[in-house]
């Protein structure tokens, strides 16, 4: 809640621009909300969004609590995504409950390679994180490519998508919270995106594991003094981080769709970086920051199609704006400062007798 | 002296304010010309912001300075330059690429960016004001390959070649040897004979007794007053400085049994990155060992060794607390009662960030005491927190405060309170008291005489000598990373640890 504020400045701001472009700000709010809440399909698709944006979101933050950048999130989604399809493509005859257990390992097993890829080359080879996880995403970009254009192709379809997998693989004929948004993608993985942020924040409070990650992450050489050996967190972090994505991957292939369709993923990996840094990698507040992004990313087409001048480019600016306002209410607070209605604005933080905060 | 004259430097109830904080507050005293004036206080009591005022770095936000009488303000140190105010810092402002005589030639303002900066005027000009001064500078060797000593003469020639008339001197002798004090100290004498008005940031007490004229005492930001040297004595000083009498007492010797072994490090012979150590010593129980050296010479290297001794390939033997360290487990000596104050508190010791009850298991953080199945018991940790803030009485008594929030002064009580929590069986302690207040400093101490008393073993890392004086059983000298020499407590030299701290054999 701390960032609420900077929340609507960022808002108001974008709202500006939005004025200075030639349209009623107010006509563009109407659209945004119309298109997140208007309907139940909408609200699910919303949702549907939400859900990869946690688990992006928690990828990079997990990362980043142990001081690593992760930008592979896109490549491990992508990965665990084209391994699921994969696997249950080439095991067709697998039958239920075992076959959705067998699925969900083989995503979180590629997706935890994906990570440990990039852990184990920074931590025995000093290679960095951010060259290797770039890098990586390229990788399966390819690999996917190279199975949906040789080797999985849709007899169905014109689209560079893999067939649809068996049922048994799948968790749409028991999906009740699908059953509530009917037509909408949004699925059971929304509560486990749920889950997983509630236990990523019990990871990082409560348990010495957490407490010891986020050690190496502040200050590798006293963790180093403390007996807790850098390099061995650097992999488990990002193997965590690449499982937490390969949940982003799930969402589409288990929850939603069934098959692997190239570009299903708008970036996520990539909003999920702008996800977690507006929380400031609170598990928490990634689950707040992923449902204002949603509303934002779902928002962007339909102001495509209803205005003239808010083209998908210029939603990305509103996006922008709304994260420097997030990231200027982080900044402020880190100084001591903070916004409250009942205070009045910029009241300081209160200060004890021996002058620190 | 010319108290009755008009001072050169005269603050008139300065203030500066951080936020609601008033950093300094109320500051009226005036600096008289060609004489050295001391400003002491402890850690955190303004009396840097004063000087970063009077230089520019800062600007005050309420009273005035006058220079000469005539009414000043300075809004960078640019225009504190331009009235001949020089400071030097202490991290010394130096381009270890290039030599001692073109540090000095870069300062220049007049330098042109496409001209030569070496001018044979300039370069006569420089040395001759090194002789006037009798500074013995290298002038071809690179700064980087030179000793903190003669780095700090170049800084001050660099403020001497642009004809600055008053010097401030940031805690000058913190980095130096006893020797290097003594020549610094000298060297400030010199500058007053030729006519310069030297200012003097510090918390030794000694060398203020030693050349001051004048000295003005800070606390908490105000003024205690400013007095002439000569009415002063050392404990009077400090008294005024913490606001309530401090001890002096030196601690007594008379419970050193000296018998059984603790630490012993067996001829070790060891090399790491390109450097060769050498240590044989033993640490007994009820002992305070103390290790001088100049700082860099290895003795620091101890203390990784000690605690992970698998992780280097050593000759000779290494036993602590009757085990040999090659046979203990993954975590090293962690995993014995050990209680360690690192040389670096900040890099070493502490998550900078978190709050200070999480800092106050680190390194513990897997100890019975509040872990069980992975998972910590924080309401256990904040109680444990909380009794030894108050045992300690750090300040603020807030555990919910971020570590980097405290003074130095409280984040080493923090530091020394987690260490001790445990009950150790040996301490190890490398400056321990650095950037602490003299508060602080005397609890520290105590700590470690009571943890001697009670039959601990403590070895003691420092470069402050009179903190070895007062507490060491024994001090070995290190230089190069190898024993130099081993003194006991009935026969303490000064001056001979100093010969050998320098590598002088005698």
């Amino acid at each position: 809640m701390k960032s609420f504020f900077g929340f609507l400045f960022g808002l108001f701001c974008a709202l500006m621009i939005v004025l200075l472009a030639g349209e009623s700000p107010l006509y563009i709010l109407e659209i945004l909300v119309r298109s997140s809440f208007g309907s139940k399909y909408d609200f699910g698709l919303t949702l549907f969004y939400m859900t990869s944006l946690i688990f992006t979101g928690l990828s990079v933050s997990t990362a980043f609590k142990s001081g690593l950048f992760n930008i592979g999130a896109e490549g491990q989604l992508n990965f665990s995504a084209i391994c699921m399809v994969v696997f249950a493509t080439s095991y067709p005859g697998i039958t239920f409950p075992g076959s959705l257990l067998m699925i969900l390992l083989v995503g979180i097993l590629s997706g935890a390679i994906w990570g440990a890829i990039p852990g184990l080359l920074k931590a025995y080879r000093g290679s960095h994180e951010v060259i290797v996880t770039m890098m990586l995403n390229f990788v399966s970009a390819g690999i996917s490519s190279y199975f949906i254009s040789q080797k999985l192709q849709n007899p169905d379809s014109q689209n560079p998508e893999s067939p649809i997998i068996g049922d048994a693989f799948r968790t749409n004929f028991f999906d009740f919270l699908n059953k509530l948004f009917p037509e909408s993608p949004v699925n059971l993985f929304f509560v486990v995106a749920i889950l997983a942020a509630v236990a990523m924040y019990f990871f990082f409070t409560k348990t010495a594991l957490g407490y010891e990650m986020i050690a190496v992450g502040e200050n590798p050489s006293a963790a180093e003094r403390a007996s807790i050996s850098s390099k061995k967190f650097v992999v488990i972090s990002l193997v965590l981080s690449g499982v937490l994505a390969s949940g982003a991957g799930m969402n589409e292939v288990v929850g939603y769709s069934g098959q692997y369709k190239i570009g299903f993923s708008p970036e996520f990996g990539f909003m999920g970086i702008a996800v977690a840094l507006m929380s400031n990698n609170h598990p928490l507040g990634i689950i707040a920051n992923a449902f204002i992004m949603s509303v934002f990313h779902k928002g962007a087409s339909d102001l495509d199609i209803e205005t003239e001048t808010i083209t998908k480019d210029f939603s990305k600016i509103i996006q922008a704006m709304v994260l420097f306002g997030v990231g200027l209410q982080y900044y402020l607070n880190k100084y001591g400062v903070t916004f409250s209605f009942f205070n009045g604005f910029f009241k300081k933080k209160k200060l004890n007798s021996s002058g620190r905060v | 002296m010319e108290i009755n004259s008009i001072p050169e430097i005269e603050f008139s109830n300065v203030g500066k304010r951080f936020g609601n904080v008033w950093a300094n507050r109320d500051i009226s005293f005036g600096i008289h010309s060609n004489t050295i004036h001391a400003i002491i206080g402890e850690n955190g009591a303004g009396k840097s912001t004063i000087m970063k005022i009077l230089f520019g770095i800062y600007s005050a936000d309420a009273g005035t300075i006058k220079l000469n009488s005539k009414e000043v303000r300075f809004n960078s140190p640019i225009d504190a330059m331009k009235y001949k105010i020089g400071m030097v810092h202490q991290h010394f402002m130096l381009s270890p690429a290039h030599t001692a005589l073109e540090n000095v030639l870069l300062v220049d303002p007049n330098q042109k960016a496409l001209e030569s900066y070496f001018k044979k005027d300039k370069i006569e000009k420089i040395k001759a004001t090194a002789k006037l001064y009798k500074f013995d500078i290298p002038w071809d060797t690179l700064v980087r390959d030179l000793g903190v000593g003669i780095q700090q003469k170049i800084e001050i020639l660099k403020l001497l070649c642009l004809d600055n008339q008053i010097l401030i001197f940031d805690e000058p002798t913190a980095v130096l040897t006893p020797h290097e004090i003594d020549e610094l100290l000298n060297q400030l004498l010199e500058l007053k004979k030729q006519g310069k008005t030297v200012i003097l940031i510090t918390h030794k007490l000694k060398e203020v007794k030693r050349i001051a004229d004048t000295i003005t005492i800070f606390r908490k930001g105000q003024m205690v007053g400013t007095y002439p040297a000569s009415e002063l004595d050392e404990k009077e000083m400090a008294s005024r400085m913490v606001g309530k009498p401090v001890s002096f007492e030196k601690r007594s010797f008379e419970k050193f049994s000296g018998k059984d072994q603790l630490l012993k490090l067996d001829n070790v012979k060891f090399s790491y990155e390109n450097k060769d150590f050498h240590f044989n010593f033993t640490l007994h129980r009820g002992e305070i060992l103390g290790i001088a050296g100049i700082e860099g010479h290895g003795q620091e290297k101890l203390i990784p060794f000690i605690l992970n001794v698998k992780k280097y390939s050593y000759t000779g033997s290494t036993t602590i607390l009757g085990k040999d360290a090659q046979k203990l487990g993954p975590n090293g000596a962690r995993e014995l009662p050990i209680g360690v104050f690192p040389e670096d508190r900040l890099r070493l010791g502490v998550l900078p960030e978190l709050k200070a009850f999480q800092n106050f298991i680190l390194g513990y953080q897997r100890n019975s005491k509040w872990f069980s199945k992975g998972i910590l018991d924080w309401t256990k940790i904040k109680t444990l927190t909380q009794t030894m803030f108050d045992k300690f009485k750090v300040e603020p008594n807030n555990i919910n405060l971020d570590f980097h929030a405290f003074s130095g002064g409280n984040q080493q009580k923090i530091v020394v309170a987690r260490e001790l929590f445990h009950g150790p069986e040996i301490i190890i302690a490398a400056h321990p008291t650095r950037g602490v207040d003299i508060g602080a400093i005397e609890l520290i101490h105590e700590q470690l005489i009571l943890a001697q008393e009670k039959g601990k073993g403590v070895l003691l890392i420092s470069s402050e000598l009179d903190e070895l004086l007062k507490l060491s059983d024994r001090i070995l000298v290190v230089r190069n990373g190898k024993i130099m020499g081993e003194q006991i407590r009935a026969n303490f030299c000064e001056k001979e640890i100093g010969r050998n701290m320098l590598g002088v054999v005698t």
